[in-house]
């Protein structure tokens, strides 16, 4: 059963998790230092690697048909365990939420609104994505469609007007680092952004697709977002070389540079427009998840009226916990990782595995 | 109940996300257009000044045509940038804008001093732009804010104008913060700006000219190159779209335009030892002004015009090259180019880079082909035998 | 900031009203779980206390044991 009633078509479902990766366009920052001007050698290697777990979440959506995450964690754990686990999971998506909706002010600030007080950007964030939340996951999705086309058309813009500063040359040399920067820049990646994807594990039995469509628009979304993803690095590297690990937001920096005439010029706000609408999209998503999970830990019926407080607990964790970027950059870049994995790729192979050696399956699925 | 909420939203929304903090009235900003940096008589001490425009509104009827009342300079002497800029706000009743910044200039004293020092400010701070040009100015670079234009609202404007111009021939006159920094965070790369000086000739409509490049070995200035070099340089670096050279000769003057000049560089190794580079310069040229070579028939010019420029560009670039490797300065992007392609050689030559460099024998290869003679297809003699 | 969270959490009456309307208990605990926490959050952001953050706290042990980059 599931709390809330409403449900998308296949193709919201697959459109909402490119948006979802596109919104992650701004987190190339946490690889950039790492992996400099090799980023997009590893943003390919890091989808690679990813898609098995690509996979293994359309299987455990099909072995549990109506179930989330959540409920699949509790039926397989039993109602003690599996509510300790899901707790778990909660403070990870509320982590994971704070730390986007730090993103999203951090970006305002310094493209935007620099003087105005952080607490202000946090509430009026919190308040639009409640607002979409109470509403229902049909009103959260509907415009993942518009949201995706313009986000890839604005992306694919950049790419043509920048195409006289960009320097083919600033792509290599590839394969100069030490292994261990790979390894960290594919686990950094599978962990943020790819591994987030875990939390439409939640939205799942809200869609209404079948068997092999769950594989087709899972894979699809994954890999069209991937793309999107590796287009803005690679353009931000082409353009920025050097210089591309130097920046909190280098995409920003990247889109500064356009200068076709003199009236073509200056046109960063269009990359801020549509960071702002994907990373509102983004958060809202993670904030119904958030909400759903609450509602699912604690057997409500209905799951509106705890938005508003949830919400009041993300305003006032996001500015005390997420204290400066340099403390965030620095957890995301090597705490996080092995924490987020933990929770996204290897906990949900081990309720699949679990699942298939004691054939554990939603009601719906036995009866089949 | 929802409709409580929803006035409440947008009430807070138009109270909290238009700006009320972040409110900038344009005649409470003093819109910089172009910064200067010399060094003071002070040690360790710079002079800072800012160049803007008036902001003020027009009044209907009469307009000032007078240059001074256009822009307005300010000055200070700090120890950085950024003390300089809290200094001028603290003093003037405008707040500087540096988000229509068009131009760093730097004298030549600070050059040859330390760029990166001042340069630290526009790539850390949030309110200027890292494709502002840069370029050095022989002498002071406060000089450059005092010049009359006719042509444009202040000189900055007019430098900013000539360089756009220029580097659509040639693009390696526009030097940007950005690309200065890419530059010199790049691995067997050395960087050159432009430089200028400022025409002290009161007859004179144009008041500052460019003189060729300085060249940098990391942060700081070593020399300057100028007329010939500069020349060299430009055919070496390749990817340009126009430039041209007058060469004299014993049979006459020929004037050429280079179009569309490319080069190839190839490493010659030896051991994994890069000992010779060959540099194939492929120029389509156009004789644009042609005097003397009367004795010569249209096919016996052509041969003779194409090994005039040959050798003319054999010359020229050897000479430019050798100029380089006396300063021990890869400003070609040799050494960057074995690093995109050959990192694990690179390894091995990082340390010893600038020597080696300057140890390469060079062999350039000129591949020019004459596209055209202009409109007329004999040599012009008027009165001459025919 | 304290303004600030005394508007949210007057806008916030929207839900307890039905909650108190249908004396729904279990959801205004589960409310109560997620406001005292932030008004504790609220006072320390306004006193310009800064908490470091779970994960940072988990680095900081997983570096301990040499599990880090």
């Amino acid at each position: 059963m599931t709390i809330a009633e409403t449900k998308i078509s296949g193709r919201q479902f697959m459109y909402s998790i490119i948006c979802f990766i596109q919104a992650s366009a701004i987190l190339n920052a946490f690889i950039s230092n790492i992996t400099y001007q090799e980023s997009w050698l590893v943003v390919i290697f890091a989808f690679i690697i990813f898609i098995p777990s690509v996979f293994m979440y359309g299987a455990l959506i099909n072995r549990f048909k109506d179930k989330n995450l959540i409920q699949i964690i509790i039926q397989i754990f039993g109602p003690v365990l599996g509510r300790i686990i899901s707790v778990i999971y909660l403070i990870f998506f509320l982590s994971i939420t704070m730390f986007n909706i730090t993103d999203l002010t951090d970006i305002t600030k310094t493209s935007m609104l620099p003087t105005t007080p952080y607490i202000i950007l946090v509430m009026m964030c919190i308040l639009i994505t409640a607002w979409a939340v109470r509403s229902g996951l049909r009103v959260l999705t509907i415009y993942s469609k518009m949201y995706v086309f313009l986000a890839s058309f604005i992306i694919i813009l950049s790419i043509i007007f920048l195409f006289n500063v960009i320097e083919s040359g600033n792509l290599f040399p590839i394969f100069s680092l030490p292994l261990k920067k790979y390894v960290q820049g594919i686990h950094i990646l599978n962990a943020i952004p790819f591994g987030e994807l875990v939390v439409f594990l939640l939205i799942a039995p809200n869609v209404q697709m079948n068997k092999k469509q769950t594989y087709k628009y899972f894979f699809l979304g994954a890999s069209i977002g991937a793309f999107s993803f590796f287009l803005t690095v690679l353009r931000d590297i082409s353009v920025l070389g050097e210089t591309f690990g130097m920046f909190v937001f280098p995409s920003l920096v990247a889109f500064r540079l356009i200068r076709i005439t003199e009236a073509i010029t200056r046109i960063e706000i269009l990359f801020i427009v549509i960071l702002i609408i994907l990373l509102i999209f983004k958060i809202s998503i993670l904030y119904y998840v958030t909400v759903i999970t609450v509602s699912q830990i604690f057997n409500l019926k209905k799951y509106k009226n705890i938005v508003l407080s949830v919400g009041f607990f993300l305003m006032t964790a996001a500015i005390v916990l997420s204290a400066n970027s340099i403390q965030h950059t620095l957890a995301a870049q090597n705490g996080a990782p092995f924490i987020w994995v933990t929770l996204q790729i290897i906990f949900p192979f081990i309720l699949l595995l679990i699942s298939l050696i004691f054939n554990i399956k939603s009601p719906k699925e036995e009866s089949k | 109940m929802k409709k409580i909420f929803i006035l409440v939203f947008l009430l807070l929304c138009s109270l909290f996300l238009v700006g009320c903090w972040d409110a900038r009235e344009i005649n409470t900003l003093f819109i910089v257009t172009g910064i200067a940096i010399d060094k003071s008589k002070q040690e360790g001490f710079f002079d800072v000044s800012v160049i803007g425009i008036k902001t003020s509104p027009s009044r209907g009827g009469s307009q000032s045509s007078d240059d001074k009342d256009k822009k307005i300079v300010l000055k200070t002497t700090t120890r950085s940038i950024r003390d300089a800029f809290f200094h001028l706000n603290l003093n003037y009743d405008r707040t500087l804008y540096l988000q229509h910044n068009q131009i760093v200039i730097f004298g030549e004293d600070v050059a040859k001093d330390d760029l990166h020092r001042h340069l630290e400010f526009f790539v850390r701070s949030e309110n200027s732009r890292m494709e502002t040009l840069m370029l050095i100015v022989e002498g002071r670079a406060d000089e450059v804010f005092k010049m009359d234009v006719k042509q444009e609202q202040n000189s900055t404007i007019y430098l900013f104008t000539h360089i756009q111009t220029i580097s659509r021939r040639v693009k390696h006159y526009k030097i940007s913060v950005l690309n200065f920094i890419a530059n010199l965070l790049t691995e067997g790369f050395h960087s050159v700006i432009p430089i200028f000086a400022v025409n002290k000739n009161d007859d004179d409509d144009m008041p500052i000219n460019m003189t060729g490049f300085a060249v940098f070995r990391n942060n700081k200035m070593i020399a300057k190159i100028t007329d010939l070099e500069a020349l060299g340089f430009v055919l070496l670096k390749g990817d340009v779209k126009n430039t041209n050279r007058t060469i004299i000769s014993y049979d006459g003057m020929v004037s050429f335009d280079f179009d569309d000049i490319k080069t190839k560089k190839e490493i010659i190794y030896k051991d994994n030892y890069p000992i010779k580079i060959k540099i194939t310069i492929e120029i389509t040229a156009r004789v644009e002004e042609l005097l003397g070579f009367e004795k010569y028939s249209i096919q016996d010019l052509n041969r003779e015009l194409h090994n005039i420029v040959q050798q003319e560009i054999i010359n020229v670039a050897t000479q430019t090259f050798k100029y380089f490797q006396e300063l021990k300065v890869d400003v070609f992007g040799i050494g960057l180019s074995i690093y995109q392609h050959h990192p694990k050689k690179w390894n091995n030559l990082r340390n010893d880079w600038d020597n080696i460099f300057a140890s390469l024998e060079v062999e350039i290869n000129p591949k020019v082909v004459i596209k055209d003679y202009g409109q007329i297809v004999s040599i012009y003699n008027p009165g001459g035998v025919k | 900031m304290i303004v600030i969270g005394v508007i949210y959490l007057l806008i916030m009456i929207m839900d307890f009203y039905p909650i108190i309307k249908h004396k729904k208990v279990k959801h205004l605990i589960i409310n109560l779980m997620f406001i005292i926490p932030g008004l504790i959050f609220l006072f320390l952001a306004a006193k310009g206390i800064i908490v470091k953050s779970w994960i940072t706290i988990i680095w900081e042990f997983l570096k301990s044991l040499g599990i880090s980059y």
